[in-house]
């Protein structure tokens, strides 16, 4: 079970504006560690730079002690490291299953391996395995986050990086996705996600940061952070 | 349509039943609001509340689906944006919609160059000095020969901002974001200058922001929109207690 | 002197410098050299349209053909003067211009593209089909606007109209209407709020363009002496964009440029036949990709470098940047 950890990271697109400005994060191994904060903290932003997109300007990314804040995506990726964007990520004019061997890609030359993981996607989503051989136009909302969702977990990664899993969904379709994430976690996978809707996030987490403004302002157990929610939200929109 | 109709005791912003529709969303739903003359206010709100789309429909991007818009005492919902513009708003967008071919000084121009088809009386060395003043005041003058499309996204703002300014008669100013992704010097440049735009003309402001910090140093009130609906009206601190708002943004 | 009459004086002097042309070359080069006057009339005012107001038609050709089957059918059936048969010509364009634009300049950019594609089509179509009126591919014999088909006052009438035509164009692309063209091109929804009725000046640029179109249609139907609906296939189009393109989309010089460039390549490589469309396309694609500015760019290098060597020429060679 990975255990990821950030220490004072920086990081930016533009040259002289820092995004993060100073970022401390650990997740335990095996939990699911929950960063929630307002619109431009930065949420977005720490994922893409754990996964590569973004290089940190200051401080260190590890996996189980390893730097990894200088590789590229793809070196990530197969570290063990996969990453959920926002809304469906999946390619529209590809079938199901194309959609799923694109995403076991880093692990293509391998192919019982391959064949093995798409028979374990579909075991743990039969909707997709319905509409496999269909175009992934033809999916619901919700059939195609959850692709979105399998397409990432058929190389089993040891770490799983979500961004917004609810960002528009129906409430219904949201309950799955979360649902999903607490079955992914029982097989061992590490899960740090991000997400605005807080009630959400402190629902499925384990231990939460909230960040404003590039920075982390607050830190605890899904029980301390349940129990001052309010306090949370009221102090953010003054500003305290 | 008289621009200057505006009387000191009418709202410069009202909205009845503001309904939008995008397919199956309803992204405004029903949406009554009122700014009176020389407010700034804030309109706050989770992702997805519909604060961008609202903006868009004041300012006439879209077509409302239903209720209806005042703008300094006229009716503006069936209105096309540059009427809606000659009635005296303005507005800026979040990302940079400066005319990238042109100059930083041409781009300031242009909305008073279009106003001379509109019968303005302002003469072109009138309309340089203006444009010349409100660069100034955006500490941008020096850069006005530059093309617009070399500036910085906060530059790029404050142009926004200078150019929307040059609109006359000037009432209301529609802010989508200003504050997203720009570095703290030019946000206090930014803040200065509404400020003083609020105070010396008596110029009316709604601004979409999250940026809390920046709202309460501006804003008098502010209105929390979510899923498309105002759900409460207040200043900062009575929003930020009351429940229906925490909700709001606790998500479901 | 202001500006405009500084202007005048220049398309003066070009007028005088190129006028001794028929004097040194042959009849076949000065007619090749009016053909390329024809061209840049058209890509200057296609240029004025797409380059400068972002308004992609492909109907340009179209309007030259309406301009110039406007005139030579009132010359034939009403015995009109050449004259104002051409200037009928410019009106009629005129007017379908106005009716085409505010049918499709509210349209997004393909769709604009799709439906001035269609009218040009169906226009050649008409023009074909009425053949009892028109003759159709036939070919329709137009009166010679000098009585003669010898090309020596032609040249000098077509210099002129192009030199008035690029003066006109000019002073419209820098004028309050340029700014608005512009402003439009880089973004209409911030013109739009910005105070501009973005509609009324799209069309008033459509129209514009397709009024220098029958202008230039109407002479040129009047030097040959013989009209036909070939002219009116995509491929005069093509040409006038590969014109454009080439020489610099988005510039004032690009058209004028290509045009020439293109036009003369084409006439020297006239045994090649149909291979020239080829070798123009991957001109196209060349400069696309590998050099967007086009003539022009290269022009504004080569003065650049020939400047870094001969320093003294730097005043001439290289453009001032506004100051105030």
């Amino acid at each position: 079970m990975a255990s990821l950890e950030l220490e004072h990271i920086a990081a930016g697109y533009v040259e002289g504006i820092d995004i993060l400005s100073d970022i401390s994060v650990r997740v335990a191994p095996g939990s699911i560690t929950g960063v929630i904060g307002p619109n431009g903290a930065g949420k977005s932003t720490l994922l893409r730079t754990i996964f590569g997109f973004l290089h940190p300007r200051r401080g260190r990314v590890t996996l189980d002690g390893q730097e990894i804040h200088s590789l590229a995506p793809y070196a990530i990726k197969r570290l063990g490291i996969s990453y959920v964007p926002q809304g469906a990520n999946i390619f529209p004019q590809l079938t199901v299953e194309e959609n799923l061997q694109l995403g076991a890609w880093v692990i293509r030359h391998d192919r019982d391996r391959v064949s093995a993981r798409l028979e374990n996607a579909y075991e743990a989503f039969p909707r997709l395995r319905e509409r496999r051989r269909r175009r992934a136009t033809t999916l619901s909302g919700g059939e195609a986050k959850m692709l979105s969702l399998a397409k990432e977990l058929v190389t089993e990664p040891q770490l799983l990086l979500v961004d917004e899993p609810s960002a528009g969904l129906a409430p219904r379709i949201v309950e799955q996705v979360y649902a999903r994430l607490l079955a992914v976690r029982e097989q061992g996978v590490t899960i740090l996600l991000v997400d605005q809707n807080i009630n959400k996030a402190v629902a499925v987490s384990d231990y939460l940061y909230m960040i404003e403004r590039g920075e982390v302002r607050r830190e605890g157990t899904r029980r301390e952070f349940a129990d001052q929610l309010r306090e949370i939200v009221r102090d953010s929109l003054l500003g305290a | 349509m008289d621009p200057e109709a505006v009387s000191v005791g009418s709202p410069v912003l009202e909205t009845r039943g503001l309904t939008k529709r995008f397919g199956g969303l309803v992204a405004v739903d029903n949406l009554s609001m009122t700014v009176p003359r020389g407010e700034i206010r804030g309109l706050i709100g989770p992702n997805g509340s519909g604060k961008t789309t609202t903006v868009n429909v004041l300012s006439g991007l879209y077509r409302p689906d239903g209720g209806e818009i005042q703008l300094c005492g006229q009716r503006t919902d069936r209105l096309r944006p540059h009427q809606i513009t000659a009635c005296g708003v303005a507005r800026t967008f979040q990302i940079s919609k400066l005319f990238g071919h042109m100059t930083v000084l041409e781009n300031v121009l242009l909305p008073a160059l279009a106003a001379l088809d509109r019968g303005s009386e302002r003469g072109p060395a009138e309309i340089r000095a203006r444009g010349r003043q409100l660069l100034e005041f955006v500490t941008l003058d020096r850069m006005r020969h530059d093309p617009a499309r070399e500036l910085s996204g906060g530059q790029s703002m404050l142009v926004q901002i200078a150019r929307a300014l040059m609109i006359q008669p000037l009432h209301l100013v529609l802010m989508d974001e200003p504050f997203a992704g720009v570095h703290p010097t030019i946000r206090d440049i930014i803040m200065e200058a509404i400020l003083k735009m609020n105070r010396d003309e008596g110029v009316t402001f709604l601004i979409v922001s999250h940026e809390m910090a920046e709202l309460r140093r501006l804003c008098q009130r502010v209105s929390v929109m979510d899923e498309g609906r105002l759900i409460a009206e207040g200043t900062l601190a009575e929003v930020a207690n009351d429940p229906v708002v925490l909700e709001a943004y606790l998500g479901t | 002197m202001s500006p405009l009459a500084r202007r005048i004086g220049w398309a003066l002097a070009a007028y005088a410098a190129l006028a001794g042309l028929p004097l040194v070359v042959s009849d076949y080069h000065t007619h090749v050299f009016i053909i390329s006057l024809y061209y840049v009339i058209l890509a200057a005012s296609w240029n004025l349209l797409a380059g400068y107001a972002g308004q992609f038609s492909l109907a340009h050709h179209t309007f030259a053909g309406v301009g110039a089957y406007t005139s030579a059918l009132l010359c034939l059936y009403a015995r009109v003067p050449i004259l104002v048969g051409i200037a009928a010509g410019v009106v009629v364009a005129g007017i379908v211009g106005y009716g085409l634009g505010t049918l499709c300049l509210r349209m997004r950019a393909i769709y604009l593209a799709l439906a001035t594609w269609a009218f040009a089509e169906s226009v050649r179509l008409l023009i074909a089909v009425e053949y009892p009126i028109t003759r159709g591919d036939l070919g329709l014999k137009t009166g010679f606007l000098f009585g003669t088909p010898h090309p020596t006052p032609y040249y000098y009438l077509f210099l002129g109209l192009t030199l008035a035509s690029l003066l006109a164009i000019w002073q419209l692309v820098h004028s309050r209407v340029g700014a608005y063209l512009r402003a439009i091109r880089d973004d209409e929804e911030a013109a739009a709020v910005m105070g501009l009725d973005t509609f009324k000046w799209k069309r008033v640029a459509f129209v514009v363009s397709a009024a220098f179109a029958a202008v230039a249609g109407g002479f040129q139907g009047h030097y040959i002496g013989l009209l036909s609906p070939t002219p009116m296939k995509f491929n005069e189009m093509a040409i006038i964009i590969i014109m454009v393109i080439a020489g610099g989309f988005r510039t004032f010089s690009g058209p004028v440029l290509g045009a020439v460039f293109i036009e003369l390549l084409s006439e020297e490589l006239r045994a090649w036949g149909e291979v020239r469309m080829v070798l123009f396309a991957i001109l196209v694609l060349v400069v696309a990709r590998a050099y967007p500015a086009g003539l022009v760019g290269f022009c504004r290098a080569a003065g650049r470098r020939l400047t870094r060597s001969m320093p003294g020429l730097a005043p001439i060679l290289t453009p001032q940047r506004r100051e105030d």
